[in-house]
């Protein structure tokens, strides 16, 4: 490269730890009272005694994602061996199962209003199956194959049935239009594979981010760029949830703690580990009032926090390995999890 | 950062508009942000069955008795 070149891209670089520093530097000085000195009057929430209500068996390989309905009854799960299966979870029937072109399958998504799922993985690719129609084999039918991507399909949303959000290994976020199948917005600003994502209840232009850059970001659908951009986890943030009161959102990290970040103040509020031997968390969820952040670990367990208080309100045993994923129902009647175990379990 | 995404002076450049972005978004201290999400937990806690927990029949997951009416 000319030294041309070089100078710039190292400009670049002085000014980006220039303004990091800068941007640290009001939070610092905005920290005027921690979530511990708060919260230390409130009374403790009960402990988190939830236990397996259901296993759901069928898949025959790792499971690596799971996502409910708007309805609080209906789930679809992604597994390694191909299929997208539809879950009643109230009954545990299996309502369809849907095989995938590619088997390398890592995230999946259910739209609010049950009428679509999508999934995507190392096929590069995010592909659209309407649930009430289906196609001459009697699955549901593929409605949308996206392409486009330089990196893997980590993590998607559907904004509503019209809309759909995906993560990719390519460091970039990407809004689809269903209906004509393009492309919207190609949104830039991580510098690594975005891993997670996670929708505002109450903005849908609103969402956050997770990536193996070790940062979170805040994004508006409005906004080219990021809003902000939050550091603290010294690993992969491999999942992102944003907070019920859409004023915060919880992060899990490879780096063995679960953050809770303010999105106002912009820092960090409240960080957590296992009791114990700390261990990597592999995703996590909040409650319906988010005062709980519940969160999987790589040694197949389940941790309950109390997010204000910053303390272990219990685990959940009984996966076999690797938990992959959380999903909790609008109603937080329900959390279900998926794991390399090969199974789906519902916990009340 | 993975070994396969190669940081470019575009990506860059994307990181510092974000960042430009960012120093100007309007911020609070944590005494008033942090005061703000504990009264939106706290006015959403009777409604979370972790916290008040519902009647078991009421609850979808489980199974109904058994019990049929006929009319």
């Amino acid at each position: 490269m000319p030294p041309k070149e070089d100078a710039e891209f190292n400009a670049l670089k002085k000014e980006i730890e220039a303004l990091k520093e800068t941007i640290k530097g009001t939070a610092t000085s905005n920290k005027d009272k921690t979530l511990e000195e708060l919260s230390g009057s409130l009374g403790d929430p009960p402990r988190v005694k939830l236990s397996t209500k259901k296993t759901l068996k069928g898949h025959i390989h790792k499971v690596n994602c799971v996502d409910f309905a708007g309805d609080n009854r209906h789930l679809v799960s992604a597994s390694l061996d191909g299929k997208l299966i539809v879950w009643d979870t109230w009954t545990g029937n299996k309502v369809q199962i849907i095989p995938l072109r590619s088997s390398w399958v890592m995230s999946c998504c259910f739209a609010k209003s049950g009428n679509f799922v999508a999934s995507g993985g190392m096929d590069n690719m995010a592909t659209v199956h309407d649930l009430n129609n289906r196609d001459s084999s009697g699955a549901a039918k593929v409605i949308r194959e996206l392409a486009g991507y330089d990196g893997f399909l980590s993590s998607c949303k559907f904004v509503d049935d019209r809309r759909l959000l995906t993560g990719s290994g390519d460091m970039k976020i990407c809004q689809w239009d269903l209906e004509s199948g393009k492309r919207t917005l190609e949104l830039y600003g991580h510098a690594g594979d975005v891993v997670t994502l996670s929708l505002c209840p109450g903005d849908e232009n609103i969402f956050v981010t997770g990536s193996v850059d070790q940062t979170s970001k805040l994004w508006d659908l409005r906004q080219k760029s990021f809003v902000q951009s939050f550091w603290g986890h010294t690993s992969d943030v491999n999942s992102v949830c944003f907070h019920p009161s859409s004023l915060a959102f919880a992060s899990a990290s490879e780096d063995k703690t679960a953050r809770f970040f303010d999105l106002r103040a912009d820092q960090q509020l409240g960080q957590y580990q296992t009791p114990g031997t700390a261990t990597s968390f592999t995703c996590c969820t909040l409650s319906k009032s988010g005062r709980h952040i519940i969160a999987g670990c790589d040694d197949s367990t389940i941790h309950a926090f109390d997010m204000l208080k910053t303390t272990h309100l219990g685990s959940l045993s009984g996966h076999e390995n690797r938990i992959t994923s959380l999903s909790m129902t609008d109603s937080g009647l329900g959390l279900a999890s998926s794991s390399w175990d090969q199974h789906v379990r519902i916990w009340i | 950062m993975t070994d396969q995404n190669e940081i470019t002076k575009d990506t860059l450049r994307a990181i510092l508009d974000g960042l430009k972005h960012h120093e100007s978004v309007e911020k609070q201290k944590t005494s008033e942000s942090i005061a703000k999400i504990m009264a939106a937990i706290q006015e959403a806690e009777p409604g979370d069955p972790l916290i008040v927990p519902i009647d078991k029949k009421l609850n979808p997951y489980n199974e109904k008795s058994g019990k049929c009416i006929v009319s």
